[in-house]
């Protein structure tokens, strides 16, 4: 008898279970639920918030799932330790399991500066359901909200608080919105409609120090030397993975969990996968992590096959991105960021945000498309995903790919057909 | 060559989908409010069969893609319910089966003698045209007008197209006939293994043809054609007779008073394609459109898919979107779309055209005067000699 045991029941742990019961139906296979919630849907976290979508849906499998597929799973535990040596992992000094192959899919946890008044009642991060609830009753006592963050999250809560009648102000310490995910047009366009929308958005300043009074948060001193009274302060400055119960357990980490393109850690039945992940990136030779709902439903997929004993290979996509930013739709495909884009031996072509309402950016290298960004109009973001990842050539078309009308199936269309005639 | 494609896109999407139900709020039937995204994923990938409240959705569904535009992980929830029609393919509602069973390769003999009677009543309307039905030999040319079933079409726009490709002096050649249907309807009914066997016959009549344009006047026969494209390697420029007569209007004297149109748009070409802005740009040129709005609960669709297996919803969506139209005239891109409404439209007294033939009517004139000018010198040379 084999036991798997998982330690989180988010989408790479869940995932993961299934996957291995698809193949291995007699074994046991526990997870570990750090929260109190069945497997819900996180992402939708925002809809719940703006009230778009109502608690019930938030579950992300029919009710008696785990049951059907028999997958035990432990709500509202925390794993303290895991312990290679003797294959346990450990709740407490009463509770210990065993396991034969494990697999750490503890995701990540937001991150927070470190800064005076952090440990202040009222100061949130958005990652679990508890924490929307928190958020959604903590407002209703503060008429006034600060989000610290102007990436999309921070953007969508603002979103999501003012919906709720709430005034919000975002604070963002570089000088543009969505730092990496989004391009400079888009940024533009969104603190447009941050605007329109009457939210006060503040760039390249951030927190300084949160001061309370008995013990909640009353008011935020910023870098600028500005203070903001209010009773809810939420940090969306990012997360990074949760590998802090490790420590000493002799699991390598870095800033997560080491794993090779089996997602194996440095022991061989201990496996790790989703967000606290860090893959090897043969291209780069470096370990990276690649956080993300779809990634982590590959990752979770991968791991469970080897855990089975097949030899299954997880190779760092190229980054894919789509979401809906204040309604609108939104991709970014492949490397976007200023950092990329101020080098020499990359060109960048992009729509004149001014004159059309739709925007398109292409990052190209050696003519081939290597990152790309579509705000509003993204018909073509399937098909431009298939370009970067192939290499395509798009040296004699250009000058058209920023035509509205252009065919990205097309070019796609024509490479298949000259491999079909080669062969 | 359709499963394969659809079954690794469809898990695609389900990995990508983040649960946060826009799809089911755009999708236009009233079902849609009840349907949780975790049952309808789960029942797209588990084995066994979905609760008969899923099967119901999922044969309801019109693959009109209304979900695929609102979904912001850009998932195609249109696709992962044609996956799983797939596999309720063996359960589907007698009409829906009536509703194929004068097309495709599967027929049995006592179809095939109701197909010919069937056909036989519908000869006049292919008229001139009768020729191209179901013919094996073609020319190579570099354009082809794909015409399909659409040869039958009482809107008499295929008719149209061509005399305008005619007026322009064109080079084409016609692929047209029952043979030749699109197999997009079985495509959407699930049943993708006989579409496939039908798309084999359409893929060796385009190889001789050997185009460099493929036209097409109805949504089907342009996915189908786009199917030709993406699965079965085959190199030509596709275009809806919309792209086509625009490439060419500009050369064209368009006349004629601009009346007030209210304009439907095609599931297909309108909303999978996203090509909603052409229609209307050609429009443009020859009449005043009016738009229909198109929110949740108003009927989007034409009722295609629906009807012959539910009469009562066919009826009950037409008529709702039907209501919307103010205008006396009504006219749609899809070929398709003109079939399926016209007898709705009649009743409620609205004038039905389309895009072509709004677009003749301004050529008209010219096209007449040409004709007759044609027939003058064969009548001087028939003299002479
Ligand atoms: C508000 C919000 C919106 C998002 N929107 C998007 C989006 O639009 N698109 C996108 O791609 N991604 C989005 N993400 C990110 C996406 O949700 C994550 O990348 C994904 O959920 C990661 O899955 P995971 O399984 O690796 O980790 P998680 O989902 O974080 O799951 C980790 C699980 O481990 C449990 N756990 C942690 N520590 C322990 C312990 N010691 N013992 C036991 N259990 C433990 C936790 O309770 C949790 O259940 C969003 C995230 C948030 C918070
Ligand atoms: S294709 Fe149309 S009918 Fe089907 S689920 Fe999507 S919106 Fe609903
Ligand atoms: S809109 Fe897209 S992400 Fe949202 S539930 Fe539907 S398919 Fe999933």
């Amino acid at each position: 008898m084999t036991h798997y045991v998982i330690i989180g029941c988010g989408n790479a742990g869940v995932t993961a279970a299934e996957t291995i019961r698809k193949h291995d139906k007699k074994n046991k296979i526990t997870i570990v639920n750090g929260e109190n919630k069945p497997f819900y849907f996180r992402s939708g976290l925002v809809e719940f918030l703006k009230k778009e979508l109502e608690e019930e849906r938030l579950l992300a499998r029919p009710k008696k799932f785990f049951e059907l597929k028999r997958i035990d799973v432990l709500d509202g535990i925390k794993v303290q330790k895991v312990v290679p040596e003797t294959k346990q992992i450990i709740i407490d000094k009463d509770n210990i399991i065993k396991y034969d192959k494990l697999l750490i899919a503890t995701g990540a946890v937001p991150k927070i500066p470190e800064i005076k008044g952090t440990e202040l009642r009222g100061v949130k991060t958005c990652r679990t359901f508890i924490d929307a609830l928190d958020i959604m009753e903590l407002a209703k006592h503060s008429r006034h909200v600060v989000v610290v963050g102007g990436g999309i999250l921070g953007i969508e809560l603002a979103d999501a608080l003012t919906k709720r009648n709430n005034k919000v102000t975002i604070l963002e310490k570089e000088a543009k919105l969505g730092t990496g995910l989004m391009d400079p047009c888009t940024a533009i366009r969104v603190l447009e409609d941050l605007n329109r929308r009457r939210i006060d958005v503040r760039l390249r300043e951030t927190v300084k120090e949160l001061r309370g009074k008995e013990g909640h948060v009353s008011e935020v001193r910023t870098t600028k030397g500005k203070i903001i009274k209010t009773n809810l302060v939420i940090f969306c400055t990012g997360s990074s993975p949760n590998t802090s119960f490790l420590s000493g357990s002799g699991i390598h980490t870095d800033e997560g969990i080491i794993v090779d393109n089996n997602l194996r850690t440095n022991y061989s039945e201990i496996y790790a996968a989703g967000d606290v992940a860090q893959i090897n990136d043969p291209d780069s030779g470096n370990h990276i992590i690649r956080p993300g709902w779809y990634e982590s439903a590959n990752m979770g997929e991968t791991a469970a096959m080897n855990m089975i004993g097949e030899d299954s290979k997880y190779y760092p996509a190229i980054r894919y991105r789509s979401t809906a930013i204040l309604g609108v739709p939104y991709t970014c495909i492949g490397e976007i960021s200023p950092r990329v884009r101020s080098r020499k031996e990359y060109e960048v072509l992009h729509s004149n945000c001014k004159k059309t309402d739709d925007h398109k950016l292409f990052i190209i290298k050696n003519n081939r498309i290597v990152g790309a960004s579509f705000f509003k109009d993204r018909r073509c973001a399937l098909a431009v995903k298939e370009l970067v990842e192939k290499g395509t050539d798009v040296s004699g078309v250009k000058k058209q790919l920023l035509d509205p009308g252009f065919d990205f199936d097309y070019l796609l269309i024509k490479q298949r057909a000259e491999i079909r005639n080669e062969e | 060559m359709f499963k394969e494609n659809l079954e690794k896109e469809v898990s695609e999407f389900l990995k990508q989908c983040t649960g946060c139900g826009k799809c089911m709020k755009a999708c236009p039937l009233p079902e849609s409010d009840q349907m949780l995204i975790r049952s309808l994923n789960y029942a797209t990938y588990k084995k066994s069969l979905p609760t008969a409240k899923t099967i119901e959705f999922a044969q309801k569904c019109i693959q009109c893609g209304a979900c695929n535009i609102e979904c912001p992980a850009n998932c195609h929830r249109e696709k992962m319910m044609l996956w799983l029609k797939t596999r309720l393919s063996n359960s589907l509602p007698k009409g829906y089966k009536n509703a194929l069973k004068y097309k495709g390769s599967r027929l049995s003999f006592f179809q095939k003698i109701g197909r010919y009677f069937a056909l036989k009543k519908l000869e006049p309307v292919a008229g001139e045209l009768k020729k191209h039905v179901d013919k094996k030999d073609f020319k190579e040319t570099p354009l082809l007008f794909y015409l399909g079933d659409s040869i039958y079409s009482p809107s008499l726009a295929q008719h149209k197209l061509i005399a305008i490709a005619e007026y322009m002096n064109k080079d084409f050649e016609i692929l047209a006939g029952y043979k030749y249907s699109n197999g997009i309807q079985h495509y959407y009914a699930g049943l993708l293994d006989e579409a496939d066997k039908m798309h084999d016959v359409l893929y060796d009549a385009v190889l001789k043809v050997n185009p460099a344009t493929v036209v097409t006047i109805t949504g089907e026969d342009y996915e189908a054609m786009k199917h030709l494209q993406k699965h079965w390697g085959l190199n030509f420029i596709l275009k809806t007779a919309t792209e086509w007569l625009l490439d060419n209007v500009n050369k064209l004297n368009l006349k004629g008073e601009k009346q007030k149109v209210t304009f439907h748009d095609s599931c297909i070409l309108g909303r999978k394609e996203n090509k909603k802005a052409l229609p209307r740009e050609l429009l443009d040129k020859v009449c005043t459109i009016v738009d229909i709005p198109q929110d949740k609960g108003l009927c989007l669709c034409c009722g295609f898919l629906r009807g012959e297996h539910e009469p009562d919803s066919l009826q009950r969506m037409q008529t709702k979107k039907l209501e919307q139209v103010k205008t006396k005239n009504m006219s749609v891109e899809c070929i398709n779309c003109w079939n399926k409404l016209a007898p709705a439209a009649e009743q409620k007294n609205i004038k039905l055209t389309d895009v072509i033939s709004l677009v003749y009517s301004a050529l008209e004139e010219e096209i007449k005067e040409e004709q007759a000018k044609e027939a003058e010198q064969i009548r001087e040379e028939d003299m002479e000699e």
